[in-house]
């Protein structure tokens, strides 16, 4: 049997007494939409920090197709095929979406500085190329129409969209979202959705952190719901909806705040 | 990367009045002037590529700027070697030595990137002048020959001078320009913008942070060896602090992040400066309101302003 693309094993990542995520098993299978979904400090964006390789695990290993990737730097583990967003969008405003997005393509680039003042056709067909790749992502995202535009002056849910192209632009293999639909309304949400779901037909497997329970229930082939840093369940939707664990964690943990 | 027709026309035409100036005015005092500039605005380029493209504040140029001019001074003044081998030792030592500390300092950002780098400079001026031996100390390092010529090329004259200076600083410019322009240039710009998402997508904003700090140090390293030669006799005061803050005052005014900034900032300051120079240590006073003026009104400085205007005229 083949390593799934992404496992994760006995993750713990503790800072000092707190265990922000303690203990949690992962599998993200290729091809599939995982979601990560949790009450509110559960510890699903230092999941998602740790396995991107920003933050570095005090237990446990994280593992992309069978290889060892506990610790890597973010850049290293980008490169390996993981791309993620961030929950408040880090693009530049001033710059225009179609800018924002060539940097993506930059880690399958080898232009150095030499090639730069030197102008050499590695340098031009590589710029050449990153723009059109650029260009396609924006297209696939359905925000190719805005690509002439400083960020700062297009819509949230279409700096949302350019986003999530700027992940897409390197090609990875595993998507990481975290929560993409924070800050949109409900038919925003729901184009939102279709391009998630378009991205994992395109054979990129997905893995979700998201507070909006229609949107993660609409999507996902298994949801793993943590409670304090733990995984307290895992399944289907259907499974997950009925069960008496997770409905007290979530009713339970609202109605005493 | 093809430029509009109009830049290219602007630019043809400030190429042409630089090239002409020496020739039409008849005032050695006022070339050196504009000499000096040049110069000093070689080093705000390189000032620029890390603050302005990458977004860390290095406080070390008037350091690297020292180093780069006893590096070629102490070759050329001391060793005798040739003008043509002590630039390029020069630079390549500068970034050397760049690359060297930015190994410690670049573990910091921002704010205390901004003091390690200010540490390093108060530091480099003190070994120069506690160096004596090499360096000559406080009293500086004096005669430190013209270059040598290259067959017919003499370069003894003050005229002769402007122009190769005038080169250095178009080549600085180019490669200047050419990196902006380039997947490096977007690289330092995405590292400035958020090195968190850098990060993500595959960037190791580590060795941006490193290649663009080396960058700095080398073109610093160019400005001084220039500025040595030029003088023919160099003083601690040249790797000074005081040097790092006028550079930063040159580039606010003139204008972060953009291609025409450090010039046009470094040109006006110092002609500023030269017509103020009666009233002695005044000028200063006269410099901080223009400063604040700048900062509050024009963020981006004169070169930001210039490109403002025409789109309000336009509306």
């Amino acid at each position: 049997m083949s390593a799934p693309l992404l496992r994760v094993e006995h993750l713990g990542m503790h800072f000092g007494g707190l265990k922000a995520v303690d203990d949690v098993d992962l599998d993200v299978p290729e091809g599939e939409i995982t979601a990560v979904i949790g009450p509110n400090g559960a510890g699903k964006s230092t999941f998602f920090n740790v396995v991107s390789g920003f933050c570095t695990p005090t237990t446990g290993r994280v593992a992309l197709n069978g290889m060892d990737v506990t610790g890597l730097a973010p850049h290293r583990i980008a490169r390996l095929g993981v791309a993620r967003t961030f929950q408040t969008t880090k693009l530049f405003p001033e710059a225009e979406v179609l800018d924002n997005v060539i940097i993506g393509r930059r880690q399958h680039t080898k232009s150095n500085v030499l090639d730069a003042i030197l102008r050499t056709k590695r340098l031009r067909t590589e710029a050449a190329e990153c723009r059109e790749r650029a260009r396609q992502a924006l297209e696939f995202a359905g925000v190719l129409h805005l690509e002439a535009l400083p960020v700062g002056s297009i819509p949230q849910e279409a700096r949302k969209r350019v986003a999530i192209a700027l992940a897409l632009v390197a090609e990875p293999q595993l998507l990481l979202l975290d929560e993409p639909a924070a800050g949109i309304n409900e038919e925003e949400t729901s184009g939102l959705t279709a391009l998630i779901r378009k991205v994992v037909e395109s054979g990129i497997a997905v893995c979700l952190v998201e507070h909006k329970m229609r949107m993660v229930m609409d999507l996902s082939d298994r949801i793993v719901v943590l409670n304090q840093g733990k995984k307290i369940a895992e399944g289907t939707p259907e499974e997950i909806r009925n069960d008496p664990t997770v409905i007290d964690a979530y009713l339970g943990g609202s109605s005493h705040a | 990367m093809r430029l509009p027709p109009a830049r290219g026309v602007a630019l043809s035409l400030l190429l042409l009045t630089a090239i002409l100036f020496p020739l039409l005015v008849d005032n050695p005092y006022l070339v050196s002037v504009v000499i000096t500039a040049y110069v000093t605005a070689i080093a705000v380029y390189g000032l620029d590529v890390m603050l302005g493209y990458t977004g860390e504040l290095s406080l070390a140029q008037g350091g690297f700027f020292g180093i780069g001019g006893y590096s070629a001074g102490i070759l050329m003044a001391t060793y005798e070697v040739s003008f043509w081998i002590a630039l390029p030792a020069a630079v390549v030592m500068t970034a050397a030595l760049g690359y060297v500390i930015g190994l410690a300092a670049l573990r910091t950002r921002g704010d205390y990137f901004a003091i390690f780098t200010l540490a390093v400079g108060v530091m480099i001026v003190i070994i120069i002048e506690r160096w004596e031996g090499v360096t000559g100390g406080t009293d500086g390092l004096i005669g430190i020959p013209p270059p040598s010529s290259i067959g017919p090329l003499r370069f003894d004259s003050l005229t002769a001078q402007y122009y190769l200076v005038l080169f250095f600083l178009v080549l600085t410019i180019y490669v200047v320009w050419s990196l902006v322009n380039s997947l490096v240039g977007r690289t330092f710009v995405a590292v400035r913008n958020s090195e968190e998402l850098a990060r993500a997508v595959g960037i190791d904003a580590g060795k941006t942070h490193q290649l663009s700090f080396v960058i700095s140090a080398a073109l610093a390293g160019l400005g001084g060896a220039l500025y040595a030669v030029f003088l023919g006799y160099i003083g601690p005061a040249m790797g000074g602090v005081q040097m790092t803050f006028m550079m930063l005052v040159y580039l606010m005014i003139g204008g972060v992040a953009s291609l025409a900034g450090p010039l046009v900032g470094t040109l006006l300051v110092t002609g500023l400066m030269q017509f103020l120079q009666a009233f002695a240590e005044y000028q200063m006073m006269a410099l901080g309101p223009i400063l604040v003026v700048v900062i509050i009104f024009f963020p981006k400085g004169l070169a930001g302003l210039a490109k403002l205007l025409p789109e309000r005229w336009r509306r």
